[in-house]
């Protein structure tokens, strides 16, 4: 079954953020158009019903498998926060940007966006994938204010760049990033690992305990609690495959328990060997 | 229907500057529960440390119409009170802080008793307080030089005074002024294998006191749970909930409450910053804490006390977790008399106070019992009684540890009870078993007691089926001590000089005035 949301014509930005936790395949499984239509969504501290923003095109009976049901988004959906919270099966395919909370706490399913994310994209995900076609914010594949349990399980795959903060507090799975990130990439890493192909910022991996970061671009500068340990020609990634090097290999962070690693690509980095 | 009065809560942290805290510390508890605003109820969020708003709803949705918060620090006793006037429907009181009051500790080895009487008096006035509260009595100040204290006789930073001096004076200070409620203590060496020693010492070394008339207890041990554990390291770690409940048993002047563990997502703050220090230091070998120990807060109130706070994640499959858990039970399965004891989880440290229900199903039913020690680890089967334990509560005994001998503890005339002169305090629940099946059916317990049909509070409807129908102010409770005027000359200057020599606000800024009240209720107590 195919849900295709679009933004009424002519498309008025709404400037009040709009909470949107209900565009999931769970909320709309088992549920007929004018159920879809009438369900209600905040907008600032107004609840409104959905068809009030969004045209709402049904393809296909009523489906009780959240499994089978695919969600297409039209528009600029980036005022709309939390898309696709919990969802655990089916698939999101927007074709623009959205706003905040893409993914919170998704245990299965797939999400693509063809365009930006905002802030928070993934946050705390439990299983799944998110496909960023386009760059994405602050926080990706992070961890909510204040919880130290980030993204336990899931991949997620960005083909632009990232903000600050990417993959903090993470504890396991797998964050790709084609272009560049900011600072603090995988600052508080428990487990998992991330995978950088562009340059990176300072002070990655600050107060790392755990887990692995593979950067293939350049690094401005590595933290001095990180210490060389030796040279590696080519790694490998049970979920991701092999990495020709050579690598330089970092350990630390010293600040905390020295188990994280760092693999740096040498011909880029050999500014940080002296 | 069952009607019961309105439920008395005797020890829940859910006021005050370390409440606060908590909150700010764990923005992560907000998004686990959320209330929307309704036309006479306000929004609020939180689990283990809801808002203010939030918890006075809580409470009349579980039939709670009275909540005690039991750590009031003297400086921070403005904050409570704001705290407390926004906490609705539910009436509410707090206990002021004395345990390591630079003012005790200095003139304890002096030892004049109208002095410290005087004293005493005077705290509980400024500060709006309902009776004294020790926390690690000596230890707070300890803290402040990085020690704490081990043994009822350790010597306290530059003081003469010990723990044991602390503790017999106050008590005894508590039963001269006739204050409504004993000393409420939380034990030295609390959450430590072995400290079931101390606790015993800490009961007989107030032995002598005689209390006052109306009552036969002279202290409350709270939290008991956290005071029973035997062992000598924590591998060794077991349940010593027999010798205590003995202890009580045989002597009369002991009440207590339970302290129950919950197997959740919690909060644990408490006045005694070096077991909150210690407890984050065993963090960092728990798999739900980040490697270098779960994020925490230390806090000293200068003069006065000390605070703490770690978030903390109690699980079936921790030996020691589960050890807890059963020793909770133990306690109120053990003891005879159920006047002197009371349900609790020491919200939020325990659990958050929404779980009491299950504590509930957990005393009136063997089979709910059974299910969790199934699923829990089993040093909880072997370490402990519980398993051995058939006692099951009836509604009348579940009615007496929820909420009359709370009041009773307390000395509220007018609550815990239907008779002549009790407040129109009242919540009635429904159960869809009959009530003689309820042992089997404990489920229906659970969810009997999280949701009364009606709660009533003043005569006024105030919960009807889980929806808020009014929202009228609380009364606050606090004394008032009757003592001879020159007593308080005679402290006069001392507190003055202290004042413009030490503290950071002026005495004027100090007591909590009467706009701190808008609803109160005084007890004033005579002279013993």
């Amino acid at each position: 079954m195919k849900i295709t949301l679009s933004l009424k014509s002519p498309v008025i930005k709404p400037l009040i953020p709009i909470e949107a936790e209900l565009i999931s395949p769970d909320v709309f499984a088992n549920k007929e158009l004018d159920e879809i239509k009438q369900l209600s969504i905040w907008r600032g501290n107004k609840e409104i019903p959905l068809c009030e923003v969004i045209d709402i095109k049904f393809e296909g009976q009523k489906e009780e498998n959240p499994e089978n049901i695919e969600i297409i988004l039209n528009g600029d959906f980036s005022r709309f926060k939390r898309i696709g919270q919990f969802m655990s099966a089916g698939s999101i395919v927007a074709n623009g940007p959205v706003g905040m909370h893409l993914g919170f706490k998704m245990s299965g399913g797939k999400i693509v966006i063809k365009g930006n994310t905002d802030d928070f994209a993934g946050a705390n995900m439990e299983g799944g994938e998110i496909h960023i076609q386009g760059n994405a914010g602050h926080y990706l594949g992070g961890s909510i204010r204040g919880e130290w349990r980030g993204m336990s399980k899931g991949k997620i795959k960005v083909e632009g760049n990232v903000g600050n903060e990417c993959g903090v507090w993470m504890r396991n799975g797998l964050i790709e990033i084609l272009g560049n990130t900011n600072i603090f990439l995988g600052m508080h890493l428990h487990r998992g690992t991330i995978i950088v192909h562009g340059d990176v910022a300072e002070r990655v991996g600050a107060e790392m305990t755990g887990g692995t970061i593979v950067i293939l671009g350049k690094v401005k500068d590595v933290l001095p609690s990180f210490e060389f340990k030796s040279k590696k020609s080519e790694i490998e990634f049970e979920d991701y495959g092999k990495l020709k090097g050579p690598f330089l290999e970092f350990e630390g962070d010293f600040a905390e328990r020295k188990q994280g690693t760092l693999y740096l690509l040498e011909k880029k980095n050999e500014h940080l060997l002296y | 229907m069952v009607v019961m009065p309105g439920g008395v809560d005797i020890h829940a942290h859910i006021a005050g500057p370390k409440v606060n805290a908590g909150r700010l510390l764990r923005p992560e508890d907000h998004s686990q529960q959320i209330l929307n605003k309704t036309k006479v109820a306000r929004s609020g969020v939180g689990r283990s440390v809801p808002s203010t708003y939030f918890t006075g709803y809580a409470y009349a949705k579980m039939g709670y119409t009275f909540a005690m918060e039991p750590a009031m620090p003297p400086l921070e006793a403005r904050h409570t009170h704001e705290e407390l006037i926004d906490i609705p429907i539910i009436d509410k009181g707090a206990y002021t802080l004395l345990g390591s009051n630079w003012f005790v500790l200095e003139r304890i080895s002096e030892m004049n008793l109208d002095e410290m009487t005087a004293f005493v008096s005077w705290l509980l006035e400024t500060s709006g307080g309902y009776t004294i509260k020790l926390v690690n009595p000596g230890g707070e100040e300890t803290w402040a030089w990085g020690r704490n204290v081990h043994s009822l006789d350790d010597k306290i930073g530059s003081f003469k005074a010990t723990p044991r001096t602390i503790i017999k004076t106050l008590a005894t200070v508590n039963e001269r002024l006739s204050l409504p409620q004993t000393i409420h203590l939380h034990t030295n060496n609390l959450g430590i294998p072995g400290n079931f020693e101390t606790t015993l010492e800490t009961m007989k070394c107030v032995k002598g006191i005689s209390p006052k008339k109306s009552r036969e207890t002279n202290m409350h041990l709270t939290h008991v749970q956290f005071s029973s554990y035997g062992g000598k390291e924590w591998s060794g770690f077991c349940s010593e909930a027999q010798e205590i409940t003995n202890y009580i048993n045989k002597n009369k002047h002991i009440s207590c409450d339970i302290g129950q563990i919950i197997f959740t997502n919690t909060t644990t703050m408490t006045a005694d910053g070096a077991w909150e220090w210690a407890l984050r230091g065993i963090t960092e070998y728990l798999a739900w804490s980040p490697r270098s120990g779960s994020k925490w807060m230390n806090a000293q109130v200068e003069l006065e006390t000390s605070a703490g706070i770690v978030p903390y994640i109690f699980r079936r499959k921790n030996s020691v977790n589960a050890i807890q858990w059963a020793i909770g039970l133990e306690i109120p399965l053990l003891l005879k008399d159920l006047t002197k004891v009371n349900i609790s989880t020491d919200h939020p440290n325990g659990g958050p106070f929404t779980f009491y229900p299950k504590i509930f199903s957990w005393l009136m039913s063997k089979k709910a019992r059974d299910e969790v020690l199934r699923g829990a680890d089993k040093a909880a089967t072997e370490k402990t009684t519980l398993s051995d334990l058939s006692k099951e509560f009836s509604l009348l005994d579940i009615a007496q540890v929820s909420r009359a001998s709370a009041a009773q503890i307390l000395g509220l005339k007018s609550k815990g009870h239907l008779g002549i002169g009790a407040d129109a305090d009242v919540a009635i629940y429904k159960f869809d078993s009959p009530l003689d099946k309820l042992n089997e059916n404990y489920k229906e317990i659970e969810k009997g007691f999280a949701e009364s049909v009606y709660t009533i509070k003043d005569g006024k409807i105030v919960m009807k089926q889980g929806e808020i129908t009014a929202s009228p102010f609380g009364r606050t409770y606090h004394v008032k001590t009757n003592i001879p005027n020159d007593w308080r000359i005679m402290i006069q200057d001392a507190i003055e000089e202290r004042f413009q020599k030490y503290y950071t606000v002026s005495l004027g800024n100090y007591a909590v005035q009467k706009e701190y009240f808008p609803r109160e209720e005084i007890i004033v107590t005579e002279l013993q």
